[in-house]
């Protein structure tokens, strides 16, 4: 098997039916592959993300991750990095590598205490005590701490200042194992473009394309980011 | 991995439950200690009696706002446990860890059953320090006592057993309807804790009815043995039965709307 997440005609609705927010879509995720899910705000993006989770429940089609229906197997294969700041404020940073160690069984705390050394982050410091970037910076720790088979990280680079996009882009490039797969979305393509292996590109709950990134760009004669300009004209 | 978020769980809240015993445990020994001054012979400057009198019913008046606050805090500090850990921001990493949504809800209904518990067994140490060497039971005290022991049939094991079990499963339906009084506040876009509480107070003012409508049919089905250990027996099974119902409704309630409905902030 080839691929890490199969997903056909999935789809999400919401108020009762009347905001559509997947609209039967399907695709499928290769292993070893840095796949960037990108859309403009309110696209789908973070309902697939959820969904691929196990957040949200779909109203129709099928979603496999690793060959298992999304549950309890497909959790321990996935480390999702979202939006939100999802740590309790009043832990302390070795409180939550020894929180995430003894959850997850693919979890490297020698890595994550040697990022966090490298950072300057104090272990002993609470959560409560740091900036947001500082906050966010601990949380791609832990995620990327992990040795999953699937990486989903949602607007990872989406709230912080240009410095800051370089070193979580780092992070991520330099810590992830080569077998496994990061679905990444965001809307600042220029970005993330050069880490990018595949693209879906995402409008109103539907893919509106999704290729390898190189293909894209000799097939167009353009960038990733002018290509997604393109197709998301206004 | 429900011993690993029982952990978490008792750890979350720990900090606050003991101080909130050390508190009450303050109380009752302050109270015992005004009580002990006032009984002396060292305040001579306003009249004994009224000063005693007043000491007394402060402490009282005191400690038993003291015991009503405990219970309070106990449950707003297991339903907000079960709320920021489950529907708020960290839901996005209690729901991505490798548990299932019946292990969450087990770990929660575990750890918030035993603090309520817990903190029962604490009113009752804190009221054993408040009244240490006092001659509380005197003659007219104890028969007192014993005729509403007697009443309630309390003096026969069968009706105390099930007086406990009844205790006990309405401890389990408490925190079983704070639970889905939350879930199902979660549902709305806004104003969510104040749609749980008014869930659960919607939710106990159909099982206050419920109830009486019940009393009424058992009045009516067991007349003529009011007082007897039957009809003591009975009702308490019925209650039991009933309070066992509203639990697991909730808890089933509960588990769905984790799995089908959850709506993370």
């Amino acid at each position: 098997m080839n691929s890490i997440l199969e997903c056909r005609n999935l789809e999400k609705s919401y108020d009762g039916g009347r905001t559509k927010a997947l609209k039967g879509i399907s695709l499928s995720l290769g292993k070893g592959r840095i796949v960037g899910l990108l859309g403009p705000n309110g696209s789908g993006k973070t309902t697939f993300i959820k969904l691929i989770n196990g957040l949200l429940s779909p109203d129709g089609g099928e979603l496999y991750i690793g060959g298992y229906p999304v549950g309890v197997e497909t959790k321990q294969m996935i480390s999702y990095l979202p939006e939100v700041t999802y740590l309790a404020k009043s832990m302390k940073v070795h409180q939550i590598i020894s929180y995430f160690g003894d959850f997850y069984r693919d979890f490297d705390a020698g890595r994550a205490y040697e990022m966090l050394n490298r950072l300057n982050i104090n272990p002993g410091d609470s959560l409560k005590t740091m900036s947001k970037g500082t906050k966010e910076k601990v949380q791609l720790i832990m995620v990327m701490s992990r040795n999953a088979d699937l990486y989903v990280l949602d607007e990872p680079i989406g709230g912080v200042d240009p410095a800051a996009r370089d070193y979580i882009l780092s992070t991520i490039v330099s810590n992830y194992n080569p077998e496994s797969t990061i679905l990444l979305s965001t809307h600042l393509i220029a970005d993330v473009e050069q880490i990018l292996d595949d693209v879906i590109f995402i409008r109103e709950g539907t893919i509106m394309l999704a290729e390898p990134a190189e293909r894209l760009r000799k097939e167009r004669g353009c960038s990733v980011d002018e290509a997604f300009r393109e197709v998301f004209r206004c | 991995m429900l011993r690993k978020l029982l952990k978490y769980d008792f750890k979350a809240n720990l900090f606050y439950f003991l101080l909130m015993y050390g508190v009450l445990m303050g109380i009752a020994v302050l109270a015992r200690v005004s009580i002990a001054m006032a009984d002396s012979r060292y305040l001579g400057f306003v009249n004994e009696y009224t000063l005693t009198l007043m000491t007394v019913a402060g402490s009282a008046v005191l400690y038993l706002l003291a015991c009503g606050a405990v219970m309070i805090l106990t449950l707003l500090l297991v339903a907000m446990r079960f709320y920021k850990n489950l529907m708020g921001p960290e839901g996005y990493l209690s729901f991505t860890l490798p548990v299932s949504e019946g292990a969450h809800l087990a770990s929660k209904m575990l750890s918030g059953v035993i603090f309520l518990l817990l903190s029962s067994f604490m009113i009752f140490v804190s009221a054993s320090v408040a009244t240490a060497g006092l001659e509380i039971w005197d003659g007219f005290t104890l028969s007192f006592f014993r005729s509403v022991i007697h009443a309630l049939r309390m003096d026969h094991p069968l009706v105390v057993i099930l007086y406990l079990l009844e205790s006990f499963a309405t401890v389990l339906e408490v925190v079983a309807v704070i639970y889905v009084s939350v879930c199902v506040g979660q549902l709305a876009a806004k104003h969510r804790v104040l749609g749980a509480i008014g869930i659960f107070l919607a939710i106990y003012l159909v099982l206050g009815m419920v109830t009486t409508l019940g009393s009424v049919i058992f009045i009516r089905l067991l007349e003529g043995r009011e007082g007897t250990v039957l009809y003591y027996s009975v009702t308490s099974i019925a209650a039991i039965l009933f309070r066992g119902l509203v639990t697991a409704g909730s808890l089933a309630g509960s588990l769905l709307l984790m799995k089908r409905k959850l709506n993370l902030e």
